[in-house]
């Protein structure tokens, strides 16, 4: 959409290759367009893009940096897809891979070979549609430490999808409530491969306004595991997810169904020593100019700065990033309600005086250089 | 875990129809809502704390007034609220009431008037404290007949004044309800329900420690 420069991240992404150690991609791709389904996975885009902000937050203190690439409406294809996959530049055993798909999927027929979806990716023709399979491919070939790949989309049989090469080419929100040591083990202790997808083979998936049944249960999970009341193991997460979604009576037209998601979680050998760094900058390039931002507009919640030093950042932050008048809404955790909407001049003052807030996830902005409205999510430590 | 099962099976028993009417709370809507005005509340102490706190700049303590009046129903002014029959009614600005152990007289000020007033501290006192002293609580949210939503939310202030020589001349905890009101806001691509604090009352005054 609007917000997205592929192209510039790319180019950054390549400037910055065997400059990144452990770091953490994050490629999320939304089929946001699409007439039926769109609004659905607009909202698992928000969903998932503030609750891995959080995470990359999380984890940069322990030293990992972080890259996101997201994709949504026109961007949202084949050609971008292998784009991104293949141009992760990953150090082989340190970095951290995850990956999300919302959108239509598909299967071929009598394809036992692959339990996992073929993702439509808001393209018509099939011969456009990439297998999960393919992607984790890519991504195991370059030899990341974990890989977790996620597609919430359809996993049933159609008579005109043909079955594709999944052979890889050559290259390729309460944060004292937070347990960061839980995430901390989920992303940077574990290694392997996560892929899960949200029904097995010859299901349908379902999604209403609010997003997927799976990833709502995804991320609901995972919330949990951030308060310490569930194991952080990615095999017990997949179990949990898939329990609690199978049990979900969804209604149909055609009567109550169930969706079942399916997974595999392979752990590699031995955790490799890390080295931890400390204070490292984190990198989001979903666009130049949205990595200014964010970093601008969190550095009024600079502890290091007195509240007078940030009151009195606000005229420039706004003057440099925002036009007269912009808006910006605050989002709840489900990434559905908007809590607030406010004047970019009030927004910035309230954060920089509250000591409640540790950070403000952007999820998405609207204009060009100079924003008419952003909408944020808040990650409050109380 | 239990909650979430009842949201999702709201939320696919709905399923076939196009979405959820939009001048109406779903159930995720109104979790979301309830943490919202429990973190309003609870900057509104914590700007209170501030305002008096005389170590602090005038620059951020004025700062802190002005975040702290936005949190309210007009601002702090005087307010307009379209009824049912859409015709504007005209209503006062908001009001912050007051209490004393020292005798059993509640008074009425406005919420702009009363931060002023402590901003300039104008009984005079060496130090004033205002903090926290117990959690935020926050009643579920309702729908009044008027199709507005309302909900009634709880804190509690420790206020201690001291002397020009260090001394307490005067403290007390004063738990306090403010009514909150939820309103839709329609913008282009989609509906804000915003949460605004309305009148502050005193529901207890008593001595400190």
């Amino acid at each position: 959409m609007k917000t997205l420069k592929l192209i510039t991240a790319i180019c950054l992404a390549m400037f910055q290759a065997n400059l990144i150690a452990q770091t953490l991609h994050v490629v999320v791709f939304c089929d946001t367009n699409d007439k039926k389904i769109g609004v659905n996975k607009e909202s698992e885009r928000k969903i998932t893009i503030n609750e891995m902000e959080t995470i990359s937050t999380i984890l940069g203190e322990y030293g990992y940096d972080s890259e996101m690439y997201e994709c949504h409406g026109n961007y949202c294809n084949k050609s971008n897809l292998l784009k991104v996959v293949k141009g992760l530049e990953i150090e082989p055993e340190k970095d951290v891979v995850f990956f999300y798909y919302g959108g239509h999927g598909s299967r071929a027929m009598n394809n036992e070979e692959d339990p996992f979806p073929q993702m439509c990716l808001g393209e018509d023709y099939e011969e456009n549609w990439v297998p999960a399979t393919l992607v984790k491919n890519i991504i195991m070939k370059k030899n990341p430490r974990l890989a977790i790949i996620l597609t919430g989309c359809c996993n049933k049989e159609d008579a005109g999808v043909s079955i594709k090469s999944v052979v890889s080419e050559a290259a390729y929100t309460k944060e004292s409530s937070i347990d960061k040591a839980a995430y901390k083990k989920l992303f940077l202790d574990a290694t392997g491969l996560v892929m899960m997808t949200s029904s097995k083979a010859g299901q349908y998936s379902y999604s209403g306004k609010e997003g997927g049944v799976f990833c709502l249960y995804f991320w609901h999970l995972m919330e949990m595991i951030g308060e310490g009341k569930i194991t952080p193991d990615w095999a017990y997460l997949c179990d949990a997810v898939k329990k609690n979604v199978a049990e979900v009576p969804i209604n149909t037209r055609s009567g109550v169904v169930h969706q079942e998601p399916y997974y595999e979680v392979t752990p590699k050998g031995s955790t490799p020593n890390l080295v931890i760094k400390k204070n490292t900058t984190r990198t989001v390039t979903i666009n130049n100019q949205g990595s200014s931002l964010m970093s601008d507009i969190n550095s009024l919640l600079n502890q290091t700065l007195s509240k007078d030093q940030r009151l009195r950042m606000i005229d420039e932050i706004q003057a440099k990033h925002f036009t007269q008048g912009a808006k910006v809404i605050t989002k709840g955790r489900n990434m559905t309600t908007n809590v607030d909407y406010e004047d970019v001049e009030v927004f910035l003052r309230r954060i920089a005086l509250s000591p409640f807030i540790k950070h403000i996830n952007v999820i998405s902005e609207e204009g060009g250089d100079k924003k008419t409205q952003i909408i944020v999510h808040e990650v409050r430590n109380n | 875990m239990k909650p979430i099962k009842i949201l999702f099976a709201c939320l696919f028993f709905l399923f076939p129809l196009s979405g959820f009417a939009q001048s109406d709370l779903t159930p995720s809507d109104k979790d979301a809502l309830q943490t919202r005005v429990k973190e309003k509340v609870e900057e509104f102490v914590n700007h209170l704390s501030n305002i008096v706190n005389e170590e602090l700049t005038e620059y951020q303590r004025q700062n802190e007034i002005k975040a702290a009046l936005v949190l309210f129903i007009g601002n702090g002014e005087r307010y307009d609220v379209t009824n049912v029959y859409g015709e504007k009614e005209h209503h006062e600005a908001v009001r912050m009431q007051i209490s004393s152990i020292n005798h059993d007289i509640k008074r009425w000020l406005t919420m702009k008037k009363y931060l002023w007033n402590q901003y300039k501290n104008i009984h005079r006192y060496g130090k004033v404290k205002i903090e926290s002293a117990d959690v935020v609580r926050v009643d579920n949210i309702n729908k009044t007949s008027d199709g507005h939503y309302e909900a009634m939310a709880y804190f509690c202030q420790r206020y201690i004044a001291y002397n020009e020589n260090g001394r307490v001349v005067y403290s007390d905890i004063t738990t306090k309800k403010i009514k909150v009101y939820i309103d839709a806001l329609e913008i282009p691509g989609g509906v804000i329900w915003e949460a605004k604090l309305g009148d502050v009352y005193v529901t207890a005054t008593e001595p400190n420690g």
